[in-house]
């Protein structure tokens, strides 16, 4: 089921009304519903895969207390190991097994073994696999590693590993967050519920206004990339950065603010990205929740930065390039990583990827050093998405030179013969709301004082909402593919 | 919780009055005519309207329309008079009534421009074959002065066996609906925008059998079967990239068939808008030189 069907706008009242009003006195009831409704909103995509979620939900549960009935260490890490293969085994195969074997054939191919006969599988990808597979892996981790005690309650434990809200494209939830507030009573809080609407709206404008209206214009240049020149291309790059931004950051608010009217909070996941004043900063603030993920059960295990400066450079690499893997089974992805990774080596060694741990609030409008640095990271974080987006890597090779070598101001014709001021208004409208989000200025206290001018601004989303959802109705949001 | 269920409340009625008074004030409404049922039971648009029609969900085009006095949408009130020249019918759906744009740039004008024949119109949103059909048959004695009857079809209009008017024509028809229909602007915004017929279709039981061609060629038979039509005096007009093959064979044996999926194919320059499918002022130029091309094969001047 997507946020933005006409499904789920009759779906989440219906669950809430349930869960306030008719579950409300008992946890367990609660937490059943949370795991119908859960199941419910997968199953709407495809029942078939609903196995492979309780498959996943029924071996963490006796792993998780497997590894903590164990006094053992080596005991327990072999059910820890057996936790990790059995959910990398599951995303392996669904996710990476074509690829390992195309990847075969043309190796062997390229080395004068040519193979004629593959074992390539028609494969469906299960919706959201990537990201429920590394949060049950999160519950194992956590508690070998002490931070967290496993729960009896297996309903319970069911209920955290699919809570609808994030179950397909995340915030990937850590257990020692998500968990505990499954596991107690929760109840009704105003002010967070007001909160979840607003970034519920928030969401869908994001969603539906910016990234499903830029679509259009994305898909055509990218599949027409010979047919343009460098500055169609840049412009093609632009819109995909802010198509995936809207696509992805607004899945995530709607997710966080759908939550929050269910009394549980979850973690930020898009701390305004685009203003960031280097790569560094820009990873501290774009998909948090993978990031973090990867941080602490990847990157500080094989020893971070606290090692020699060789060790700690591969780390930097091994965590860009299995970030980048784990969007997809292409090598464009792989290019992503390792091209992060190169821009971001250089404030490692320096020791300046660390530089802006803080928004600067001062002042409003950013100084001419800060507007440049922020253009660049831009830029640089643009010709990026051509790799994540390019169907290959020889295609996003073409894209750059073009944007490189033949770059040509030229007018674009949008591909529906739509007006392109509407797309630069809303992608505006998006950027000056989050500006001014990000430097938390004092217009802010204004709309919170006076109650029309704050609904107006809400209607005004709505109709938003209505004008471009007519353009593109219930469409699919990208990262679900991941 | 109360409080948030009350305020929820609250701002869904302001929402509802913000978006009936900005469309209103931004006038993202059609004014749609007025529909009627003839005495007949054909559905038209109750005749002498005129108003302005956009096309895109934001207003991209904006055209006017003029009800005439036989309920369609034409600059031209039609006497059907017996006379020497020429008269042609051109009937279809909403690619014919042609609201998307301006009333005197419609197919029949265009024609009549380049050569000397009464062209009428017989576009309505929404017909069919079971209503063009029904159409001719129960205008049989004034159609009689037509010398060629242009039927433009697509793939959707032969599900269908029997004409009825349904509940939903009636109730749109109903003056007191439709009085209140009008004066809710966000209703006929949402209606405009596709939003009441997703919902619908949501409830709505789809046959299985309708995109089977042999359940449309039976739709056929029985529609032909029942009608008295002279079909020396039809000529069809399809897009074959679009009908199934099994179709156009059985429209062929009836009556002569122009197929428009070269004349489009072909063209330098789009043929619809874009944001919307209908044809935009080029594919009606296309498919008006298309019907005088065919014309002149008949016309002796």
């Amino acid at each position: 089921m997507l946020f933005n069907s006409f499904d789920f706008l009759f779906f989440l009242p219906t669950v809430f009304i349930l869960y306030w009003f008719v579950c409300n006195r008992n946890l367990k009831y609660q937490n059943l519903l949370l795991l119908i409704s859960s199941y419910i909103f997968y199953g709407y995509w495809d029942w078939r895969f609903l196995g492979l979620i309780l498959l996943s939900t029924i071996v963490d549960y006796f792993v998780g207390l497997k590894i903590f009935n164990n006094a053992k260490k080596n005991t327990a890490k072999k059910w820890l190991i057996l936790s990790i293969f059995f959910n990398l085994g599951l995303l392996g195969f669904f996710k990476y097994f074509n690829f390992f074997i195309d990847s075969w054939v043309d190796l062997m191919t390229g080395m004068g073994f040519p193979i004629t006969y593959t074992w390539t599988l028609n494969i469906i990808l299960p919706v959201g696999i990537s990201f429920y597979t590394f949060q049950t892996m999160s519950y194992s981790l956590d508690i070998y590693n002490k931070k967290l005690k496993p729960t009896k309650d297996f309903f319970g434990f069911a209920a955290f590993v699919s809570f609808f809200p994030q179950l397909v494209a995340g915030p990937i939830e850590r257990a020692s967050n998500l968990l505990p507030q499954i596991l107690h009573k929760r109840t009704f809080n105003y002010d967070q519920a007001i909160i979840g609407m607003r970034l519920i709206l928030w969401g869908l404008f994001k969603k539906i206004v910016v990234a499903d209206s830029l679509a259009p214009i994305v898909n055509d240049i990218f599949a027409h990339y010979d047919q343009y020149n460098g500055g169609i291309l840049l412009l093609g790059a632009i819109c995909f950065g802010f198509q995936i931004y809207g696509d992805f950051s607004g899945y995530s608010d709607i997710a966080i603010g759908v939550a929050k009217l269910f009394g549980i909070h979850l973690m930020t996941n898009f701390n305004f990205p685009y203003f960031s004043r280097n790569i560094g900063e820009f990873w501290r603030r774009w998909h948090i929740s993978l990031s973090t993920w990867f941080r602490d059960y990847l990157y500080i295990p094989l020893g971070g930065s606290k090692v020699s400066i060789p060790i700690a450079l591969r780390n930097v690499f091994i965590i860009f390039l299995v970030s980048g893997f784990w969007h997809g089974a292409n090598w464009t992805f792989i290019a992503w990583g390792f091209y992060h990774a190169a821009l971001f080596i250089p404030s490692f060694l320096n020791k300046k990827n660390r530089k802006y741990i803080t928004t600067n609030t001062d002042h409003f409008f950013p100084d001419y050093k800060e507007l440049i640095n922020i253009i660049t990271t831009f830029l640089l974080v643009t010709i990026g998405w051509v790799f994540f987006r390019a169907d290959n890597i020889s295609i996003a090779i073409d894209i750059i030179k073009k944007i490189i070598l033949n770059f040509d101001f030229s007018i674009y014709h949008h591909p529906e013969n739509r007006r392109m001021i509407d797309y630069i208004f809303a992608v505006s409208i998006m950027l000056t709301v989050e500006y001014i989000l990000h430097k938390k200025h004092k217009i802010i206290t204004y709309f919170n004082k006076y109650q029309y001018l704050r609904y107006s601004l809400y209607a005004s989303l709505v109709f938003a909402i209505f004008i471009a959802s007519s353009e593109h109705k219930d469409v699919s949001f990208i990262y679900f593919q991941f | 919780m109360k409080y948030f269920i009350l305020k929820t409340l609250g701002f869904t009625i302001f929402l509802l009055l913000f978006l009936e008074i900005i469309i209103r004030i931004l006038h993202f409404y059609n004014d749609v005519p007025l529909r009627m049922i003839d005495d007949y039971g054909n559905e038209k648009w109750v005749p002498f309207q005129e108003g302005y029609f956009y096309t895109g969900t934001k207003k991209e085009t904006v055209s006017k329309y003029r009800i005439n006095n036989f309920g369609f949408n034409s600059t031209l009130n039609y006497s059907f008079n017996h006379s020497d020249t020429t008269k042609i019918g051109l009937f279809g759906d909403s690619y014919i009534e042609g609201f998307n744009q301006d009333v005197d740039q419609s197919i029949g004008i265009k024609i009549m421009n380049k050569i000397p024949i009464i062209c009428y119109e017989f576009g309505f949103s929404g017909y069919d074959f079971a209503s063009i059909i029904h159409l001719i048959e129960t205008n049989e004695s004034k159609f009689k002065v037509l010398d060629r009857i242009y039927i433009y079809l697509n793939n959707s209009d032969f599900n269908r066996s029997t004409y009825t008017i349904s509940n939903h024509q009636k109730e749109r028809t109903n003056t007191l609906i439709s009085t209140i229909y009008r004066n809710f602007k966000f209703l006929m915004f949402l209606n405009h925008n596709g939003y009441i017929k997703t919902i619908k279709e949501k409830f709505r039981f789809h046959s299985k059998n309708i995109d089977k061609p042999n359940y449309k060629i039976h739709n056929i038979n029985q529609l032909i079967n029942n009608s008295h039509i002279d079909w020396s005096k039809v000529i069809f007009i399809i897009d074959s990239s679009e009908i199934d093959s099994l179709i156009i064979q059985k429209l062929n044996s009836l009556a002569k068939v122009l197929d428009i999926t070269n004349i489009f194919s072909k063209s330098k320059y789009k043929t619809n808008f874009g944001y919307d499918k209908h044809w935009n002022n080029h594919g009606r130029s296309l498919i008006s030189d298309f019907i005088i091309r065919n014309e002149n094969n008949y016309i002796q001047y």
